[in-house]
C-alpha cells in the first residue's frame, strides 16, 4: 500500500507547491516532475510487476526528494519577505527530511533482521514526527484563520 | 550461496540509498544556503540603492527649492524695489530740469521721499520674509509665536500653539529648520488643505523633543506614492534628516493631516 501512499503524497504536495511557487523555472520543474515521475514509476511496475510487491527504496527516494527540493525553493522564494504558508512549509520540510531517513533506516533494520521492539520504536518515532508536522500545520491554520489579511 | 548473495545485494542497495539520501539532502542544503546568501546580498544592495536614490531625490529637491527661492527673491527685488528706485531716479533727474517752480519742486521731492520710503519698507519686508529677525534675536519659541500670530491675524485659520520645551539650550542653527518646517506645514494647510483649525504641540516624548502638528483641512491620500514626492514634503523630510529625527505623516481625504516628528 505504501506505493499509493507515497505517490498520493507526491501528487498532492506537488500540486500544493505548484500553487505556491512563482518563477517559471520552478513551476516548470514541478509540472515536469508531476508528469514524468508517476509515468516512470508506472512503467517500471508494468515492465517488472514483481517490484510492486516489494518495499521499494528507490520509489521512496524519488517521491520525497523532489518535495524537499520544492519546499526549499519555496523557502528561498520568500527570503526576506512575508511568506504564505511559511510554518506549514517548515513543518513539511522537517517531516520529509526526518521521515525519509526513518523509512530508510527501517529498511536497514529489516534487512539486518533486527526487528521487534526497535521496529515499534521506529513506528513511534514516525508517529511523533507526524504530530510535530501537524503542530506546524495547526499553527499555520490558526494564523490564517485568525488574521486573514496578515499571513505569516 | 544465492540467498546470501541476494541478501548482500539488498544490504548494499539499502546502504546505497541511505547514502544517496544523505548526499542529496546535503546538496539541497548547500544549494539553499548558496542561493540564499546571494539573494540576501542582492536584497541588501537593492535596499542601499533605494536609499541612495532617495537621498539623491532629497538633494535634488533642495537644489530646486533653492533655485525657486532665488527666483522669488529676484522677482521681489525687481518688482518691489528696482521699479520704485527707477521712478526715484527719474524724479531726481526731473529735479535737474531748469526753471522749476517751488510747487513742482515740492511735488517731485515728495514723490521721491514717498517712493524711497516704500522701497525701504519693501526691502525690510523681503528681508523679514527671508529670515524673521525675531527668530535670531529671541529664539524659536518667539519666532513660532510670531508666525502663529501672523496666521491668526488672517482670520481664516485658528492656530493653537503649545510648547513645553525650553529651546534656549537648543543649537541656534537648528531653530531655523524647525521654523521652516512649521512654515511649510502651515502654508500647505492653508493653501492646499483649506484648514480652519491647526494645532502645534511641542512635548518631550521618550526623551526626545517631539512636535505634533494636526490640521482639520481637506487632507489627501498619504499612502499614494505620488503625494509623497511633493517638493514641500521632500524639503520637510530633508530638514528632519538634518535634525537627526524621525517623522510620521498620516492623512486621509477629508480627515486632515497629522504629522509627528522628533529631533535631538
Amino acid at each position: 500500500m505504501h506505493h499509493f501512499y507515497e505517490l498520493f503524497q507526491f501528487v498532492i504536495l506537488s500540486y500544493f507547491f505548484s500553487l505556491l511557487l512563482k518563477t517559471r523555472a520552478q513551476l516548470f520543474t514541478v509540472y515536469v516532475g508531476l508528469i514524468v515521475l508517476p509515468l516512470f514509476l508506472l512503467s517500471r511496475y508494468l515492465i517488472n510487476p514483481s517490484l510492486f510487491f516489494e518495499y521499494n527504496l528507490f520509489e521512496t527516494y524519488l517521491t520525497t526528494m523532489p518535495l524537499i527540493i520544492y519546499s526549499s525553493m519555496h523557502l528561498y522564494n520568500n527570503l526576506g519577505e512575508k511568506s504564505d504558508f511559511y510554518y506549514s512549509n517548515l513543518g513539511l520540510l522537517f517531516y520529509l527530511f526526518t521521515s525519509t531517513f526513518i523509512f530508510l533506516f527501517y529498511r536497514l533494520l529489516v534487512v539486518f533482521e533486527i526487528e521487534d521492539h526497535i521496529n515499534d520504536l521506529m513506528i513511534n518515532i514516525n508517529i511523533t514526527l507526524q504530530y510535530i508536522k501537524f503542530a506546524f500545520f495547526f499553527y499555520q491554520w490558526k494564523l490564517i484563520y485568525f488574521n486573514k489579511d496578515e499571513r505569516n | 550461496m544465492n540467498a546470501i548473495n541476494l541478501e548482500n545485494n539488498e544490504i548494499i542497495q539499502v546502504v546505497f540509498f541511505i547514502l544517496l539520501a544523505f548526499i542529496s539532502m546535503f546538496l539541497v542544503l548547500i544549494m539553499f544556503f548558496y542561493f540564499s546568501r546571494k539573494k540576501i546580498v542582492q536584497i541588501e544592495v537593492d535596499k542601499k540603492n533605494l536609499e541612495i536614490e532617495h537621498q539623491k531625490e532629497l538633494l535634488n529637491s533642495v537644489l530646486i527649492t533653492q533655485e525657486e527661492e532665488r527666483k522669488r527673491i529676484a522677482q521681489d527685488l525687481h518688482d518691489d524695489i528696482s521699479s520704485k528706485l527707477n521712478v526715484v531716479s527719474l524724479n531726481s533727474h526731473l529735479l535737474k530740469t531748469p526753471n522749476l517752480n517751488e510747487t513742482e519742486q515740492l511735488e517731485i521731492t515728495n514723490n521721491i521721499i514717498e517712493l524711497t520710503q516704500k522701497a525701504l519698507e519693501n526691502s525690510r519686508r523681503i528681508a523679514h520674509d527671508l529670515l524673521p529677525p525675531v527668530l535670531e534675536k529671541f529664539g524659536l519659541h518667539a519666532g513660532i509665536e510670531e508666525l502663529v500670530e501672523e496666521f491668526n491675524s488672517t482670520k481664516t485659520v485658528k492656530v493653537l500653539y503649545e510648547n513645553s520645551i525650553d529651546f534656549e539650550s537648543y543649537p541656534i542653527e537648528k531653530h531655523l529648520h524647525i521654523f521652516r518646517i512649521l512654515q511649510e506645514l502651515l502654508n500647505n494647510s492653508l493653501r492646499h488643505g483649506k484648514a480652519t483649525e491647526v494645532s502645534i504641540q511641542f512635548t518631550t516624548f521618550e526623551g526626545r523633543k517631539t512636535c505634533t502638528y494636526i490640521d482639520n483641512g481637506l487632507g489627501f491620500d498619504s499612502s499614494s506614492e505620488e503625494n509623497q514626492k511633493g517638493l514641500g514634503m521632500m524639503n520637510i523630510e530633508s530638514r528632519i534628516n538634518f535634525l537627526g529625527g524621525n517623522f510620521s505623516f498620516t492623512s486621509k481625504p477629508n480627515e486632515g493631516v497629522k504629522m509627528i516628528f522628533n529631533f535631538n
